[in-house]
């Protein structure tokens, strides 16, 4: 069943492939409305994006048995999903929303570990967000009397300016919320951690980013960065919007890296961790230049391989040892060292380091903040980046490092090869995207054309340039991997000499004698004394969650206050219809 | 003596007087009352003072029923006959909801002893 | 051919129905009837519309049917409800035996030919005849169980008719009295003749009467105690079809009596407030019936909302959004018939209780269509609403509708979660041949309409002009040119 499934998820790259950027259908669907699918250079991308990484989770789905409605759902969700990123109008761009939301709501249902609390959240924010996308498409709608992109882009400019800026924040806020948002990303962290495992990678490495598609969609394409900078006026070398929306992002990231660090479970960890890099790209998205653009799309690429990579990896190491939390993990080098080296690439590309391809998106974002002098978003950017470092380590540590916590994880072996394929892969790319940032150039400027942008100038594949200075990633991964060699023929010389099947007792524990539960690791502690800190105290005890539980006691009140009335008995009802004629009467006849 | 009730006025004064009053009388019993039997008998003497109201306000003086016989051998000179045979009908009607509100009382009587409407309150969540 | 068999057949049925010995037979008769009625409905949609039949002398003096666009749409759904509740009962009476099996076809087909009697007929006075017709006979399907809760539901229905019919039957008179005719064609012309005071007073009667049977706030209290009193299939005609009919009649008349441009908002007001209250009161509900009940209520809510606009497409909107509610809730209620019947409660945790892949993928339909979720039919007809709304520059009730909408969103998606939920006692539920070929067809219908709504959109065109521009049918009431 798998196989068939990963030719079917295969069909639609083919399909995108055989047309070659010049797919257009149209079809009518009723008098009034018309779905048309259009191939831009930006759906491409993401259509890629999205359907490569369905074919990447297929395969690490060999691993595991799963029903046959289970891959129907999935093919159907990425199926949405292609129709979102090439639909030419709304009502197709809102049919694959919608149906993108219930086929990941049913897979969501599917998981072990989901209780209703979490699957209401979710489709309620789901509900939410699809609810303030039709609000926003009716009443451009009743300005533009079409549901066509096109013809609402270039009906928007006529629009009074209240409707305009009601269309931007119905629009952002929907988006924003599929994104998650700080303030808006009350469901996210329930439910990437709570998903079937790997699907987890799905729901953050792919469609977060459908959120991604949409702002640019927005900003780009339907508004216009031109219109977004005659709307709003400048500051410093940016637009007032860009600004704005620079803050919501550099917040969303600062505060989610800081709750990332102190999760027990490593999941919540990657979910907390997936805020704050789309943090990032909704920060450089409004800045309404090519740079801003180009490092908003780099980072989506980078981000999407590099949450599929360490979800794949996370969902592996679950499925062989049964236990998802840092508490009671640890010590997995010796038993599964290729995965270990996968989730090492994978967070070094996580932490922006050379000479991954996470080092170049970083890069392309941190000089589009300096290019637009935005100097306290840059050093927001800059401190979020160094923080995230903190929770990067504690992945690695706490999964790999250290002592084992329990004594099945002694015994652990080598995670499938299924598991690891896709891994490979992604690793792969991580290194190809550093080593040769200047290819992303080419994909990039028919985006910028597109959004009537200047392009940035192409120097080479393995040179990236930007406004303030270019940097080589074919030399610097050229040098790293000599030093890397190097270092690791000096450390292999060194530790054959140790032994590596240590007992997980062979420790000095002060005298006491550990019991068998005792936990032996203590990484999972990690970032319990954050809160000492007296501004990340102040981020983390801070939860948006009082606001949306009070709200739910809110509506539950109001659901009983009106219950109340339909306990009345007949004779009540009656005296109520003959009161209401009365009162009604003698409004009308005065 | 009797002359001024050969007056089309004065005669519909009396009759919207009248039916009012009876109306008046069954909505009272609607509101005030809560014996299921009581309330049919207001929703009954309600219609009753519709009807007549209805009936009454197309007599006229020297109008005769639209029957014929030795007074009306044309279509002329007679009340209007579509009121009669409407009220007719929503008599027939009437009844029919009356008989079938009792059916449902008694039954309901002989299973739970109770015909207070007011107290008919075991649909509920 | 007449359109006058859609009284007289069902009629000369019910008359007849004490008279079959074989059960069988009877059932099997009554199947046949709903099957003919939807085949001259089916026969009807290939005509040019309207179609009118005579009794005897023309309007504007004699009784008449008519039949236009407006009134096809509601024909079809009616007769497909009827032909669905109809194959669905011989199931229904062999899990639930009853000695009375006949008195339900009786009052069964009648309420069908009552209701259908409401849309076609184009005088006042017998549209009220109509309305009571329909009215008896639900009382006495609500009353069908015959212990407390079921008598306790017809006399509570029995009432609340009662008070709706003095109501019309006042309004009824105070129009002959002030112009003479009952025949709606006449009384849409001299309408405005009335004068003011009397006609406000007209008006709101007529409101108050079919709006209480239309399950309007704050005159709606009622409708829940007889949902929860009777018996699925019943549960399913007053949703699809009753209602539907008193819906059909009081926009009938708001239109015909070119009420439109005055009490529009009055209409629209009241509709809002019978959505936000239904749907809030339903999240509190644990009682299924009850549940579903609400959710009606509310949907008509939206309905009154959209039709009261005055805009052709909104309008249309409204009628495809009816059409596919009616679908969603004889489909959700037949259901709940089963699994009320093999679960043995009416509480809500049966929707988690059962095992049953088949019905669980047809009620998650259901629900996501009545929530307007791609690409199911109710999609189309809430994205139709809303933008008419919005071309009316009416973004309130844009906002509105999918604000609520989230509240009705958080109802469905628990019961979802139920039914999805593998923790839970499961009863492994067969659903019979029969009652598998209903519930598909209906199911197939949802997504149908959903991924090819044309098919729908043309006759909801149809009903939505013939409503809003009535001057064909005029015509044809007044009798002129026959």
């Amino acid at each position: 069943m798998n196989s068939i499934f990963l030719l079917l998820n295969l069909l639609p790259i083919l399909f995108l492939y055989q047309f070659g950027g010049a797919l257009h259908v149209e079809l009518n669907f009723t008098s009034s409305f018309t779905l048309s699918l259009i191939q831009t250079p930006l759906g491409t991308f993401f259509a890629y994006l999205s359907m490569i990484s369905f074919l990447l989770v297929t395969i690490a789905q060999k691993s595991k048995k799963f029903s046959f409605s289970y891959y129907m759902l999935q093919l159907l969700l990425s199926l949405a999903m292609f129709m979102i990123v090439l639909a030419g109008d709304f009502i197709t761009f809102f049919i694959g929303w919608e149906i993108m939301t219930w086929s990941s709501y049913f897979i969501i249902s599917k998981s072990k570990n989901i209780d209703t609390k979490s699957l209401q959240k979710y489709i309620l924010f789901s509900l939410a967000s699809a609810f303030s996308l039709i609000a926003g498409m009716v009443i451009a709608y009743s300005f533009a009397h079409s549901f066509d992109f096109s013809v609402i882009s270039s009906a928007f400019r006529d629009m009074p300016f209240n409707i305009q800026i009601t269309l931007i924040v119905l629009f952002s806020l929907s988006f924003f919320t599929k994104a998650g948002v700080i303030g808006l990303h009350y469901w996210v962290v329930d439910t990437y951690s709570k998903a079937p495992d790997l699907f987890s990678s799905i729901l953050s490495a792919v469609m977060s980013k459908m959120g991604i598609y949409g702002l640019f969609l927005i900003y780009g394409h339907i508004v216009g960065y031109q219109e977004l900078k005659m709307m709003f006026g400048t500051i410093l070398n940016g637009t007032n919007f860009g600004y704005t929306l620079a803050w919501i992002g550099v917040a969303t990231s600062i505060i989610a890296t800081f709750k990332a660090i102190t999760q027990d479970e490593v999941k919540k960890l990657l979910a907390y961790s997936s805020i704050a890099q789309l943090g990032y790209i909704i920060t450089v998205i409004g800045f309404g230049t090519a740079y801003g653009v180009a490092g908003a799309m780099y980072h989506t690429l980078i981000h999407t391989i590099i949450k599929l990579l360490l979800f794949i990896n996370v969902a592996a190491i679950v499925a062989q040892t049964g236990k998802s939390k840092f508490s009671e993990l640890g010590g997995l080098i010796y038993r599964t060292p290729v995965s270990f080296v996968m989730l090492l690439i994978g967070i070094i590309g996580l932490a922006g380091m050379p000479p991954l391809g996470g080092f170049a998106s970083k890069f392309m974002m941190y000089n589009a903040a300096i290019d637009t002098k935005f100097a306290l978003i840059l050093i927001g950017m800059l401190f979020s980046g160094a923080a995230s470092f903190l929770y990067c380590y504690k992945l690695v540590y706490g999964i790999y490092l250290g002592h084992p916590t329990s004594k099945n994880l002694e015994t652990t072996k080598e995670v499938p090869i299924s598991y690891l394929i896709p891994q490979i892969i992604l690793a792969l790319l991580l290194v190809l995207t550093g080593a040769f940032p200047g290819a992303f150039i080419k994909v990039i400027n028919p985006v910028l054309v597109e959004f009537s942008l200047s392009t940035i100038p192409y120097s080479g594949l393995g040179v990236m340039n930007s406004a303030v200075g270019s940097f080589n990633g074919l030399f610097i991964i050229s040098a790293f991997v000599v030093f890397f060699v190097l270092i690791l023929l000096l450390i292999t010389r060194i530790k054959s000499k140790a032994k590596n099947n240590l007992n997980r007792f062979d420790i000095s524990y002060c005298g006491e004698v550990p019991a068998q539960d005792t936990s032996l690791h203590f990484g999972f502690g990690f970032g319990a004394d954050l809160h000492k800190i007296k501004f990340a105290n102040a981020i983390l005890k801070r939860s948006s969650s009082s606001f949306y539980e009070s709200l739910a006691t809110q509506t539950k009140k109001t659901s009983e206050l009106f219950s109340r009335m339909y306990y009345g008995n007949i004779h009540n009802t009656m005296l109520i219809i003959l009161l209401f004629f009365s009162a009604l009467f003698f409004i009308g006849v005065n | 003596m009797l002359e001024f009730f050969n007056d089309t006025q004065t005669i519909h004064f009396i009759i919207i007087v009248g039916s009012m009053s009876l109306f008046f009388i069954g909505f009272y019993g609607i509101a005030t009352q809560k014996n299921l039997v009581k309330i049919l008998v207001s929703f009954d003497i309600m219609e009753s003072a519709l009807f007549l109201f209805f009936i009454g306000l197309h007599y006229k003086v020297g109008l005769v029923a639209p029957i014929l016989d030795k007074h009306l051998k044309t279509f002329t000179n007679m009340v209007d006959p579509v009121p009669q045979a409407m009220i007719l009908t929503t008599i027939v009607i009437g009844l029919a909801v009356l008989a079938l509100g009792l059916s449902f009382g008694i039954e309901y009587y002989k299973l739970t002893g109770r015909n207070d409407i007011s107290k008919m309150n075991e649909l509920r969540d | 051919m007449s359109l006058g068999y859609y009284f007289l057949l069902p009629v000369i049925f019910s008359f007849l129905t004490p008279y079959f010995k074989k059960i069988g037979l009877l059932r099997a008769s009554s199947i046949l009837l709903n099957l003919l009625l939807f085949l001259q409905t089916l026969v009807y949609t290939m005509m040019s519309l309207p179609q009118i039949s005579l009794f005897s002398i023309k309007p504007p003096l004699g009784i008449a049917f008519i039949l236009d666009g407006y009134s096809l749409l509601f024909l079809l759904i009616f007769t497909f409800s009827g032909l669905m509740v109809s194959l669905y009962m011989p199931w229904f009476f062999k899990a639930n035996p009853r000695r009375d099996e006949a008195r339900f076809y009786l009052f069964f087909n009648m309420l069908i030919a009552g209701s259908i009697g409401m849309i076609l007929s184009c005088d006042i006075f017998n549209l009220y005849i109509f309305f009571e017709i329909t009215g008896i006979c639900s009382y006495t399907l609500s009353a069908y169980n015959k212990d407390k809760l079921g008598l306790e539901s017809g006399i509570k229905y029995l009432i609340i008719g009662s008070i709706a019919s003095i109501f019309i039957v006042f309004a009824i008179m105070l129009i002959y009295l002030q112009i003479g005719t009952v025949n709606l064609g006449l009384i849409a012309q001299r309408f405005h003749q009335i004068d003011p005071k009397i006609s406000v007073l007209i008006v709101l009667m007529l409101f108050i009467g079919f709006g209480t049977k239309a399950e309007l706030f704050p005159m709606n209290f009622w409708a829940p105690d007889i949902y929860q009193g009777s018996i699925s299939p019943v549960n399913g005609l007053f949703s699809s079809v009753v209602a539907k009919a008193y819906l059909f009649v009081f926009f009938h008349l708001f239109y015909l009596f070119g009420l439109n441009s005055k009490y529009m908002l009055f209409v629209m007001v009241i509709g809002a407030i019978t959505f936000l209250v239904s749907e809030f009161t339903a999240l509190n509900q644990t009682n299924v019936k009850r549940l579903f009940a609400y959710s009606t209520l509310g949907q008509l809510g939206i309905l009154f909302m959209a039709f009261s606009t005055n805009s052709i497409d909104t309008v249309s909107g409204a009628l495809f959004h009816l059409t596919s509610h009616s679908i969603s809730k004889l489909l959700i209620f037949l259901t709940l018939g089963i699994l009320i019947h093999k679960l043995k409660s009416m509480k809500i945790d049966i929707l988690g209780g059962f095992k049953s892949t088949f019905l669980t993928i047809v009620l998650v339909i259901s629900f996501l269509s009545v929530l307007g979720i791609p690409p199911f039919s109710g999609f189309i007809g809430k994205i139709l609403i809303l933008k008419g709304f919005a071309l009316s520059h009416n973004y309130a009730a844009v906002a509105f509708i999918l604000l609520v909408s989230i509240v009705e969103a958080i109802y469905f998606f628990r019961i979802i979660a139920m039914m999805l939920d593998k923790s839970r006692a499961k009863v492994i539920v067969n659903v019979g041949v029969m009652n598998y070929a209903i519930l598909a067809v209906l199911a197939a219908l949802i997504v149908l309409f959903g991924i090819y709504p044309s098919l729908l959109l043309h006759y909801t065109d149809l009903a939505a002009n013939a409503l809003l521009h009535p001057t064909n049918y005029l015509t044809y009431a007044l009798g002129v040119g026959l």
